[in-house]
């Protein structure tokens, strides 16, 4: 079997938005290509042309029976009650809706979600004083920093997601005591972990200095 | 008025419209069950997986857009996904000949004849033929990919060729392809 000769940029890209679609990689090549999916406009368009292009073999997918699920699926997403107002439904109902607030409204909208926020893993470590609380909202992950020092000057606490027996994934740096980050995959038994670094992060793309701290994903936290 | 009531569906759930979120989950649900009990086989997990999706098409219906492809298309990808997601986050289990007899006989079940799996008919039409022209045993690689979820290893495993190899093959078919579905 020969090689593939080389391949231009532009058909590496769209091979790996292919590779994606069919679902053939590991989960680290996964979700690495969905970071891409969030920052990179080109690799988006690249996948959903896959998805419209390979979008005929979904004939090959039967109906299967299925119960109703929706009741579980509003109370994941509504709560189990009717959902409260934001607290600013009372200001805008009331007000005489100033400019500079109707633009504030509108700057807030957005980020606001019915969704709760639930805590998934706690990061620890023998004889660290260090601990940080995971809590993930829809595929959002937010890591807080809830104890201990953050990193002293020209060293950075970097983030960590590590799958099974795979290489971790780095997922961006704690220094400021929180951050947010997209982790469309979360499942049960994957691992957080934050190591010490140079400032900046680890140049290699792999851990260079001690694990802090650690810990399991438990949804059901 | 478009033809495509799942896109209508989802423009209104963009617009946090709860009654046209209840409306999908009849249209669709039995679908996506389809998809995801393919992909994961296991139906109390296809069950959570199902739930989770629609918590998806929930929070993501914003980033649907129907200029750019039908509603079940966009939904069916975000089934796919998550299984596969899941599937890949699972403990390794290598599948071993003769340490398990059901496994070898299952995985001879599951190895897809050629394309007549495949109903043709409508927008399935020019991805039968355009697999046509594949050799059958890279056409059923693409197949078990999309359809069951397998992993260049899987596929390496099942069809007995390094994984380079396998990784060749694909890449050459999905060149392919490409050239044949966008002609």
């Amino acid at each position: 079997m020969t090689d593939l000769p080389p391949l231009s940029p532009r058909d590496e890209d769209d091979i790996a938005a292919a590779e994606y679609v069919l679902g053939v990689g590991t989960l680290p090549d996964r979700l690495a290509a969905e970071r891409r999916l969030q920052s990179e406009p080109a690799f988006a368009a690249a996948v959903l042309a896959w998805e419209n292009r390979l979008a005929g073999l979904n004939d090959g997918y039967p109906d299967a029976p299925v119960p109703d699920l929706m009741p579980q699926i509003e109370a994941r997403l509504f709560g189990q009650t009717a959902p409260r107002r934001p607290f600013w439904w009372t200001w805008l109902a009331g007000a005489v809706a100033a400019a500079a607030l109707a633009a504030v409204v509108v700057a807030v909208l957005p980020m606001v979600s019915p969704q709760p926020s639930v805590p998934v893993a706690v990061l620890s470590g023998e004889g660290q004083d260090l601990r940080f609380d995971v809590a993930r909202k829809g595929d959002q992950v937010t890591v807080t920093r809830v104890a201990g020092p953050g990193p002293a000057t020209g060293k950075s606490h970097q983030l960590w997601l590590i799958v099974g027996e795979n290489a971790p994934v780095p997922l961006g740096l704690v220094d400021d005591g929180s951050e947010t980050v997209a982790v469309p995959a979360l499942a049960d038994g994957m691992v957080f972990a934050v190591s010490l670094e140079p400032a900046g992060g680890s140049p290699t793309g792999a851990p260079t200095g001690p694990i802090l701290v650690t810990g399991k994903v438990a949804q059901t936290l | 008025m478009t033809d495509d009531p799942i896109a209508v569906l989802l423009t209104r759930i963009a617009g946090q419209d709860r009654a046209a979120f209840r409306d999908i989950y009849p249209a669709a649900s039995a679908k996506l069950m389809g998809v995801i009990l393919r992909i994961l086989k296991d139906r109390a997990e296809a069950e959570d997986a199902l739930q989770e999706v629609f918590t998806r098409i929930w929070l993501r219906a914003n980033r649907f857009d129907a200029a750019k492809g039908r509603g079940m298309t966009w939904l069916i990808a975000i089934a796919r996904n998550h299984a596969i997601d899941r599937l890949r986050a699972r403990p390794a289990t290598p599948v071993s000949a003769g340490a398990d007899g059901d496994a070898v006989d299952r995985l001879a079940d599951d190895r897809p004849g050629a394309l007549d799996a495949l109903v043709a008919r409508g927008e399935a039409r020019r991805i039968v033929d355009c697999m046509g022209t594949l050799e059958p045993d890279r056409a059923s690689c693409v197949q078990g990919a999309y359809l069951d979820g397998w992993s260049y290893d899987d596929l390496a495993r099942r069809f007995d060729v390094p994984l380079n190899t396998m990784r060749t093959w694909l890449r050459r078919s999905l060149l392919k392809l490409r050239e044949c579905l966008d002609q």
